[in-house]
């Protein structure tokens, strides 16, 4: 009897949602048969036997088995399979592997959790999300920079960021500053923060040296892999149209506390000139204030004012729109999208802008024959703001006393505000910088790659992927000529003028030829064998022009003034190229052995001695498919690996030069220039050349372990690492008597140890409602083991009497200096006749800028369509410098001032030193309560070391998923609605009443720990939607 | 199968091979494009006299004006407090030493040995001569210093030891007598434009020399007698010649931004408020009817004492009663001709013709050279009316005035205090490091009154301290000294100090 044969037909849904699922195989077990469910989720089969079973497959679902039936329709629900998205992990060169073949630490963010507080930085938007990395964002001046450091960072002096790599391809993540990061500083940004997020399909965070063994040198410090949506990322639909849009408002995240009981003036008496705080206690009364000009005087009350410092921001927004086309053929793909950001800064007048445009494609061209290419133009333009000591506006902003308004001032050209009526004698009006300064950066920039690859036979691929990053930044300064009345008590504020022009062009190629091969050697034993080459080269040009005096105000071009403008260029060039090879073995799918080996030549290094070899091998074994595991543990994996890399040196330090003559004594503009009467003159550089160095070497070593239980209900990521980075090539300072200041050696050790850990639970898993839980946890102990013979301290940067330095036995990063000298019970001990503390003669180490731990916290709520989550983010330890503190004890506006109602007051606890080496109880009191303040406790730089420990809630959403059934037979796919905020709430330790310890003046520099008049960081939140067609 | 893989070996190893051979020149890249790294001589002597300039023009200067008592702090600044109140630290002058050694030392050695080896004998002259200038500055300052084993970070050495200041004593006449000889008067092989001093006259640069020796061994005139008094005598038998009439060694300045001169620029850019006049030269100034006055001090021009010239007791700045009714304009300030407000293209000395003579007067006073001291002592003060745009009839009338009379019959004692009482007076304002270091070594003039805000009590400050940078990098730096500790051949006990 012939068996039944019958037509089938049905629609497959997704489980979660009901959402109908396209591209979904459908076999008829045991048969050739297979069709594809169409964009409404259906299929048709024909002429099948009536006891056919049906297979139903598709990479992001589990696959479902199901006897036909009687009827002649089926339909069926498939589940997301988790396990399977995350399974295949983009590693370096951008070479995809199965996540539990690694046997290094790698994360991987995808699109969707990127994104989900609608950031403008995809460094941004990786806080909090990934153990064993430390990302801050310096400031919340609109385009500020990120810092992103894996693991404590390797290197003393030199770059201790991440490389970051897209499509394959390193870009150029440098930060190139106004200032001297203290003094009229402008935070302008890094080119890491330039990517679109909403391009991104997925981010690997690659952590250290056994991940990004093949990317050779800058891979020292890790690596953020980052790959772009490609039309084929879309699995199977055939085309999508997204158009996403958020508008989110800006605020200030936490200002200083400030005291609102005494106002304008010193040693309690008024002085309508005063930046000071230290007048007469508050009364109600109506007073005059500012000056007089002609017979006219303005009047207020004499009241505190609390948020005169809150009103003068603004409230910031960001208005971004992103959208973007896809199409995934059959043998090609097609994706093209639009970014646009506007922002406007809390920082009035402030503002930053980013377009970008972004396509590529894939092409099977023949069946062993495959193309692709992508290029990104991204233009952004920001109108900054100077942070820091100096022409800064919000320098000016923190030095007003507490019952100015800011918004009285803002009038500039109002004869009581003016820069000869202004009622400060010792500041600008901060209206009149924001006013007539600017700083503006306009980036063009150009990324792309193309990649043409062959595969002669199907286990074998070779390919060529050559990219390019191109990006020019124009600078342009101005700071405004000041022409002031020598009659006028704001004389001192004169100022020439000061406009400046600068080009910044810089250039990154990158080559890799790469060939592999997989095979097959037996039925349990796999091998792949990679060999590649890669060519890379870096060019930087920088062009400087400035003129220093104007001679018509407010015309802002090099010929406008009677000097001749100064101009300097820079040029640099790097190259390097290396050969590398990557053979993996597998055994049965769950033992993998993988080694790897790369020789680099670089051109920064001597002639003859300019290559260094580096290897690494890891292993990973997944003992729960080697083993039977009991029924909870549903997955296990334990990895381990060794790995070096070395790393090379900074453009010509090879040899000495001569440099154009310049002498000052350290005050601004008080030096002479070479040519000097006509004449020109070269003096020997500083610092002394080295034709000897030699790469840095860092060794890593890295045990993890991963396991599932309970279904991957619950899952665990933990790994311990130990990282040696030695040869560090540093300048140090040598004896000036030698004729040279600093030499350039190999020296130095630095080590990191430590641990992290990622634990992910599903406490509820309903029908229709789960809570996923995710913690992550780091800990890095740094220390400076070495630095060079005789040495035991390198200074890093910062300011005299507050320097940042290495020390040996230390964590990288100690504030070195002078505090008031204290007993040995730590008592402070105060001068016997004036009562005010004595400055301990000794300098010494007072605190680290590393962090003891980082932690974050994540829960997610879904409930049909709606889903919540909040993810938390904290640090504890490390201390950082408060320039705000010592300002506010200066100028009077901190509320510690008020001890003892400013009366004069015995300094606590304090005690003197008698003349037999004891210590007596002191009962002096210091002679003036505001000198105490003023000059002794706001000029000791080492009293201010501020605890950086904070908790953030770094970031919130709500989103809405409109429900599938309203879109059937629509264009329109999907639409989702939420909320969502950044930075939304901060606590910070009792202590630290003054700012948000993530701020730096720094940026990305190894000098971290500075808070030095930073714009304060902000809080953002939303509206955003998004609609798939 | 095979095929494929020989083919694919091929590439591979075509590839590199191609990798080898062409990448030869490809990583030639790091020559610095910035910097050269070489420099012919003409381009590093001016940038050596240039920085040399700026540190005897403006700290030095400062710190000699000052502690040699003809500037002192004005009572509404503090940023030179710290040299009233003698609370030097050895964070002060650090820089200064770093950029003199790093500097202008280093870069005259360079143009000592390019010099020679690229027969430019004259520059290599020129070379010495000026390190011995600048070493005796630094000892003067600090004492001991490195100096024999000093400037060689090329041969290693990067911690130098220091020398006793009567080594290096000899070792800077062993550098002028070295200088001499290599200079070639007939050699068309000289500076041109890059000499500020003297355009490449080298008959100059050898009366430079000279006056430079004599300067040497009349330091030591307490210390040693014995070496100078043979060492000057030696000078004038060989018929040796000292800067006269117009051979002053100078480097000018202009009114070009950062061209100006270095105690304009830092008033400019700091205040003027800082930088006042001392009563103790003031007054001494105004004693004398010294016309010379209106040159070195530009008059108050607030009330009470517009139109005058009125000084601070040294110290005094910072103590007057009722600061509330103070300003800098009431007193005296540096005048434009010393690079004082309104004085940017003036001239940084680091010989004068009036040091020149009186040096000369110095030596045939004690009998070690030849000449006539009274006509001397005239002459030195006749040049330091000249060359500071006044007249002879001027000096005239100054010089006819019993109090300057040279004191024809006093003791020798008498007439030295004449001879360095001019010689300050001279100096005011423009050579001040010298001034103040010759009334260490004389105790004249002895008109000094310690500092009224002294913190060290009733003392003199007579050095500087070894800095900070130093200390910390140089194990080889001796214990470190107090400011009141005199240098070696600080002898002398008549006098004031």
């Amino acid at each position: 009897m012939l068996l039944a044969q019958k037509n089938v037909s049905g629609k497959v849904t997704d489980k979660k949602d009901g959402a109908p699922i396209a591209g979904v195989s459908v076999t008829v077990k045991g048969t050739a048969l297979v069709v594809q469910t169409n964009a409404q989720g259906e299929f048709t089969l024909t002429g099948i036997a009536g006891n056919s079973t049906l297979i139903f497959t598709n990479v992001s679902y589990k696959t479902l088995e199901t006897k036909v039936g009687t009827g002649n329709t089926i339909n069926v629900m498939l589940e997301e399979d988790s396990k399977q998205l995350s399974e295949v992990v983009v590693t370096a060169n951008a070479i995809k592997r199965e996540a539990k073949s690694l046997g290094y630490a790698t994360s991987t963010i995808s699109n969707a959790e990127l994104t989900k507080g609608k950031d403008r930085s995809v460094l941004n938007s990786l806080q909090g999300k990934v153990a064993g990395v430390q990302i801050t964002g310096s400031s919340g001046g609109v385009g500020s920079s990120t810092r992103v450091v894996f693991r404590g960072g390797t290197s003393i002096t030199g770059n201790n960021q991440a490389l970051i790599v897209v499509d394959g391809i390193p870009i150029d993540n440098s930060q190139t500053d106004a200032g001297d990061n203290l003094n009229n500083q402008v935070d302008a940004g890094n080119r890491g923060n330039d990517i679109n997020p909403e391009d991104v399909e997925s981010v690997t965070l690659l952590k250290g040296p056994a991940a990004a063994a093949l990317y050779g040198t800058r891979a020292a410090n890790g690596a953020i892999i980052i790959t772009t949506k490609t039309g084929k990322s879309l699995k199977g639909k055939k085309t999508e149209i997204i158009v996403s849009s958020a508008y989110n408002l800006e605020s200030i995240l936490k200002l200083p506390d400030y005291q609102n009981e005494y106002g304008q003036g010193g040693q309690g008496a008024p002085d309508s000139r005063e930046n000071f705080s230290w007048g007469p206690r508050f009364d109600g009364s109506m007073k005059p204030w500012g000056q007089q000009i002609g017979d006219s005087q303005r009047v207020k009350l004499y009241v505190g004012l609390k948020n005169n410092v809150k009103e003068f921001f603004d409230i910031g927004r960001t208005m971004t729109n992103n959208v973007s086309f896809a199409q995934n053929n059959e043998k090609n793909s097609y994706f093209l999208s639009f970014n646009n950001i506007d922002q406007k800064g809390i920082m009035p007048g402030t503002e930053y802008r980013r377009n970008s445009v972004k396509l590529s494609g894939t092409a099977d061209l023949t069946d062993k024959l495959y193309s692709s290419a992508s290029i990104n133009y991204i233009r952004s333009k920001g109108d900054l703001s100077i942070q820091g000591q100096g022409n800064s506006p919000y320098d000016q902003v923190l030095q007003t006393p507490r019952d100015i308004s800011l918004l009285e001032l803002k009038d500039y050209k109002n004869k009581f505000n003016d820069l000869n009526g202004y009622y400060g004698a010792y500041t600008v009006n901060p209206w009149y910088y924001l006013g007539e300064d600017s700083y503006t950066s306009v980036v063009d920039r150009i990324l792309g790659n193309v990649q043409l690859g062959f595969k002669p036979v199907k286990w074998i691929d070779i390919s060529l992927r050559v990219g390019s990053d191109v990006s020019n930044d124009k600078r342009i300064q101005i700071e405004s000529k000041r022409v002031i009345d020598p009659n006028s008590q704001n004389f001192a504020r004169k100022f020439d003028g000061h406009y400046a022009e600068t080009g910044i062009n810089i250039r990154e190629f990158t080559s890799d030829l790469i060939a592999t091969a997989k095979r097959d050697l037996t039925q349990d034993l796999s091998l792949s064998v990679l060999l590649g080459h890669n060519i890379r080269q870096r060019n930087v040009d920088i062009q400087f022009s400035e003129i220093n005096s104007l001679t018509i105000p407010f015309y802002y071009n090099l010929a406008n003034s009677a000097q001749p403008p100064r101009s300097t260029n820079f040029n640099s060039i790097r190259r390097l190229y290396g050969v590398y090879s990557d053979v993996n073995l597998s055994f049965r799918n769950y033992l993998f052995l993988g080694i790897t080996g790369r020789n680099d030549w670089s051109s920064t290094l001597p002639k003859g001695k300019n290559n260094f070899f580096y290897p690494s091998v890891n292993t990973s074994f997944v003992f729960s498919e080697a083993f039977r595991m009991p029924a909870f543990i549903s997955y296990g994996k334990i990895r381990a690996s060794a790995a070096q890399v070395g790393n090379d040196a900074a453009p010509y330090l090879l040899e000495s030069v001569f440099i154009t003559g310049t002498v000052g004594d350290g005050q601004q503009n008080s030096q002479v220039n070479f040519p000097l009467n006509g004449v020109p003159g070269f003096t020997q550089s500083n610092i002394i050349g080295n034709p000897e160095i030699k790469p840095e070497i860092t060794t890593s070593y890295e045990l993890g372990l991963e396991f599932g239980l309970f279904n991957n209900r619950i899952s665990f990521e933990g790994t311990v690492y130990s990282n040696r980075s030695k040869d560090q090539i540093i300048t140090v300072p040598i004896a000036a008597t030698s004729g040279y200041t600093t030499q350039t050696l190999n020296a130095g050790l630095i080590t990191n140890k430590g641990v992290e850990i990622l634990l992910r639970g599903t406490p509820v898993r309903a029908k229709s409602f789960t809570w996923d839980v995710t913690a992550t946890f780091t800990k890095n102990e740094n220390k400076v083991v070495e630095l060079f013979p005789g040495t035991e301290q390198l200074g890093l940067g910062g300011f005299s009497g507050g320097t940042l330095v290495a020390q040996v036995g230390q964590p990288y990063g100690s504030f070195f200096g002078s505090s008031f000298l204290r007993s040995p019970d730590g008592n402070i001990v105060v001068d016997a006749t004036t009562g005010y503390p004595v400055i301990d003669p000794q300098a010494k180490i007072h605190g680290n800028v590393q962090p003891d731990f980082l932690a974050g916290l994540n829960n997610s709520f879904s409930y049909k369509g709606f889903s919540l989550s909040f993810l938390f983010d904290a640090r504890k330890g490390g201390v950082f410098f408060s320039r705000t503190r010592t300002l506010q004890e200066f100028l009077g506006t901190d509320p510690r001032t008020l001890y003892n109602n400013r009366q004069v007051f015995v300094v606590p606890g304090s005690v003197i030193l008698m003349p037999d080496g004891k210590y007596a109880v002191n009962t002096t009191p210091v002679q003036n309560a505001e000198n105490y303040w003023t000059s002794v406790s706001s000029t000791t730089a080492m009293e201010h070391l501020i605890d950086a420990s904070f908790i953030k809630l770094r970031e919130a959403s709500l989103t809405y998923r409109l429900p599938a059934s309203l879109f059937r037979n629509k264009s329109i796919k999907g639409i989702t609605v939420g909320f969502s905020g950044r930075n939304l709430w901060l606590w910070t330790p009792k202590e630290n009443t003054y700012s948000d310890p993530e701020t730096s003046s720094f940026g990305t520099g190894n000098v971290q720990g500075y808070e030095y008049g930073t714009i304060p960081s902000m809080r953002n939140y939303g509206v955003n939607v998004r609609l798939t067609f | 199968m095979r095929t494929i893989r020989k083919i694919k070996l091929a590439v591979l190893a075509i590839g590199l091979l191609g990798t080898s051979s062409c990448k030869k020149n490809f990583l030639d890249v790091n020559v610095d494009p910035n910097n050269p790294t070489q420099a012919s001589v003409d381009l590093v002597l001016p940038t050596a006299l240039g920085y040399a300039a700026y540190n005897l023009g403006n700290p030095y200067q400062v710190l000699g004006g000052y502690w040699g008592q003809v500037w002192t702090q004005g009572p509404t600044g503090s940023q030179f407090q710290a040299y009233d109140q003698y609370s030097i630290t050895s964070t002060n002058f650090d820089r200064q030493w770093v950029s003199i050694y790093a500097g202008p030392l280093n870069d005259f050695k360079y143009i000592i040995d390019e010099g020679i080896k690229s027969g430019k004998n004259n520059y290599a002259a020129i070379g010495k001569i000026m390190q011995a200038y600048l070493f005796q500055v630094m000892t003067d300052l600090h004492g001991d210093i490195p100096f024999s084993e000093s400037l060689q970070a090329g041969k290693g050495v990067i911690a130098p030891k220091f020398d006793s200041q009567q080594e290096i004593y000899d070792g800077l006449i062993e550098l002028v007598d070295e200088g001499l000889a290599l200079i070639d008067e007939n050699s068309s092989v000289h500076p041109g434009a890059d000499d500020f001093f003297y355009h490449g006259d080298m008959h100059l640069w050898q009366k430079f020399a000279n006056t430079l020796k004599l300067k040497i061994y009349l330091r030591q005139a307490y210390v040693r007698p014995a070496v100078a008094q043979a060492g000057i005598q030696a000078m004038y038998a060989a018929g040796a010649e000292f800067i006269d009439q117009g051979d002053e060694a100078a480097v000018p300045f202009s009114n070009v931004t950062f061209n100006q001169h270095p105690l304009y620029a830092h008033i400019n850019s700091v205040g003027e408020f800082n930088i006042l006049a001392s009563q103790t030269s003031i007054g001494s100034l105004l004693a004398l009817n010294d016309p010379r006055i209106d040159v070195f001090y530009r008059r108050a021009t607030a009330a009470p004492n517009t139109g005058n010239h009125v000084g601070i007791v040294q110290g005094m700045g910072r103590l007057l009663p009722n600061p509330a009714s103070l300003n800098d304009r009431q007193f005296s300030k540096p005048g434009p001709a010393v690079g004082g407000p309104g004085g940017p293209a003036a001239r940084v000395i680091f010989i004068s013709e009036a040091e020149s003579y009186f040096l000369q007067a110095e030596a045939v006073l004690r009998g070690w050279g030849t000449g006539d001291a009274e006509q001397l002592y005239y002459d030195g003060i006749a040049l330091s009316f000249l060359s500071w745009g006044l007249s002879i009839a001027q000096f005239n009338t100054y010089a006819s005035q019993v109090v300057v009379e040279y004191p024809v019959a006093g003791s020798v004692e008498e007439k030295l205090r004449a001879i360095i009482f001019q010689k300050w007076t001279s100096m005011c304002g423009s050579q001040n490091l010298e001034a103040w270091t010759e009334w260490r070594r004389t105790g004249y003039p002895d008109i000094f009154t310690v500092s009224a805000s002294s913190n060290i009590g009733n003392k003199f400050p007579v050095r500087l301290l070894y800095p900070d940078s130093e200390v910390t990098s140089n194990p080889n730096t001796p214990p470190q000294k107090t400011i009141t500790d005199k240098v070696w051949w600080d002898v002398n006990t008549t006098g004031q100090n």
